[in-house]
């Protein structure tokens, strides 16, 4: 069954050579289809990648269910039409499907989710009482340049304008005041 | 699905390329045609089940029937054009969608025609025949089966165009349900088939536009 492929196909355009590469492998070219699925995933690879910048696992998972298609489904080829296009409805249409699933088991996740959601903003209003409880401990011009810098997010120079203290004074205090907190608790300063 | 993210993709490619067998260049026909044939048988024996017309046999030799007949193929071959391209993927229509308007059309020229040659008295009772409620219900009906079978065909091929295919399909059961509610139907005006038997022919493709991204997911 297995015919070898003739060198013509080689270095040519990609249309050209899978649809060549195709052409045979519905003949029954074992070793023409086995290149031609072989391209194909490198191609097919990048699509996937392209789009879906997240999760290898996922990329590879539609590769591989692409190339089944591909292979189950290769009597929809119309030999008349180009190649490439053809494999591209697949692949377009393998992207659709899966994200539409995956839209769908977003929407069960935050369903199922909405206390853990709820939580999880309350545990953020925590943390947020805890930090005011912390610059408790700090020195007012300290605090105040704590305050002003990292947690309203001013530049030193609108902190310096709020507080009625130099510029240079609001980059110390910040240094100064962060180092202070985290020798008190132990925590990185960042 | 077979692929499991634990398998490699070149052992994929080697477990696919055992094997292989050289592909018919008509399958997609192949497959059509025979989703037709039992699509086909299935709605004949229903009607032959429920009682053919009583005068089956002098009808094959009347015009209205073969009116009928003639309506209802050139709407079955023209849906199963298309059929035939929208199994593929990426394949437009184009002006062939176009396609199956032109005997609806043809047939609504002939009924606006005759019915403007009757007497306007016996207009309403020429296009409503005796069963032009029924009709519609009886097609749509019959064609639920033949329906089934040609989306599970095309679930086998590759459509991409859901919602066009389904329509397509359901368009082509509808009137392989028509052609077989013939043998059944003695109603014989143009208008009423122009009408009535239009609609019966629709219902399964509007089902089909509606439901065919549920009805022919592969």
């Amino acid at each position: 069954m297995s015919r070898s492929i003739p060198a013509s196909t080689v270095l040519q355009s990609v249309e050209t050579q899978l649809r060549e590469l195709m052409l045979l492998g519905l003949q029954g070219n074992a070793q023409a289809h086995g290149k031609l699925l072989t391209d194909l995933s490198q191609l097919l690879r990048k699509f996937f990648q392209r789009r879906l910048s997240y999760e290898h696992a996922e990329v590879e998972d539609l590769v591989q269910e692409t190339l089944l298609a591909i292979h189950t489904r290769r009597a929809t080829y119309d030999p008349t039409q180009a190649f490439t296009a053809w494999a591209y409805a697949v692949a377009r249409y393998k992207l659709i499907d899966y994200l539409r699933r995956q839209r769908l088991r977003i929407t069960i996740n935050i369903d199922d989710c909405s206390e853990l959601f709820g939580v999880e903003v309350m545990a953020a209003e925590d943390a947020s009482r805890d930090v005011e409880e912390l610059l408790a401990e700090l020195p007012a011009a300290q605090r105040a340049a704590i305050q002003l810098t990292r947690i309203e997010g001013l530049s030193v120079e609108e902190a310096a304008a709020r507080s009625g203290q130099s510029v240079s004074g609001i980059k110390v205090g910040v240094h100064r005041g962060l180092k202070k907190l985290s020798a008190l608790f132990g925590a990185d300063d960042q | 699905m077979a692929t499991g993210t634990d398998m490699r993709t070149d052992e994929l490619i080697n477990s696919l390329t055992q094997n292989l067998q050289p592909t018919p260049k008509d399958m997609i026909a192949r497959l059509l045609n025979w989703a037709a044939l039992v699509g086909l048988a299935i709605a004949v024996l229903i009607i032959v089940l429920v009682g053919v017309r009583k005068d089956l046999n002098a009808a094959l030799f009347s015009w209205p029937f073969w009116m009928k007949w003639t309506y209802t193929i050139s709407m079955a071959l023209t849906a199963y054009l298309l059929c035939e391209r929208l199994a593929r993927p990426g394949m437009k229509l184009g002006w062939l969608a176009i396609l199956p308007l032109l005997p609806a059309a043809l047939l609504a020229f002939m009924a606006v025609r005759t019915q403007l040659h009757l007497p306007s008295d016996a207009r309403m009772a020429t296009w409503m025949g005796h069963s032009a409620t029924l009709c519609p219900i009886y097609i749509g009906a019959l064609s639920i089966p033949v329906f089934a079978v040609l989306c599970r065909t095309l679930r086998r091929a590759a459509p991409t165009d859901l919602r066009t295919a389904a329509c397509a399909a359901g368009l082509m059961s509808g009137a392989i349900a028509a052609f077989a509610y013939c043998l059944l139907c003695n109603e014989s005006s143009v208008s009423f088939v122009a009408t009535w038997y239009t609609l019966g022919m629709s219902m399964p493709a509007l089902l089909g536009a509606v439901f065919g991204n549920t009805l022919l997911r592969w």
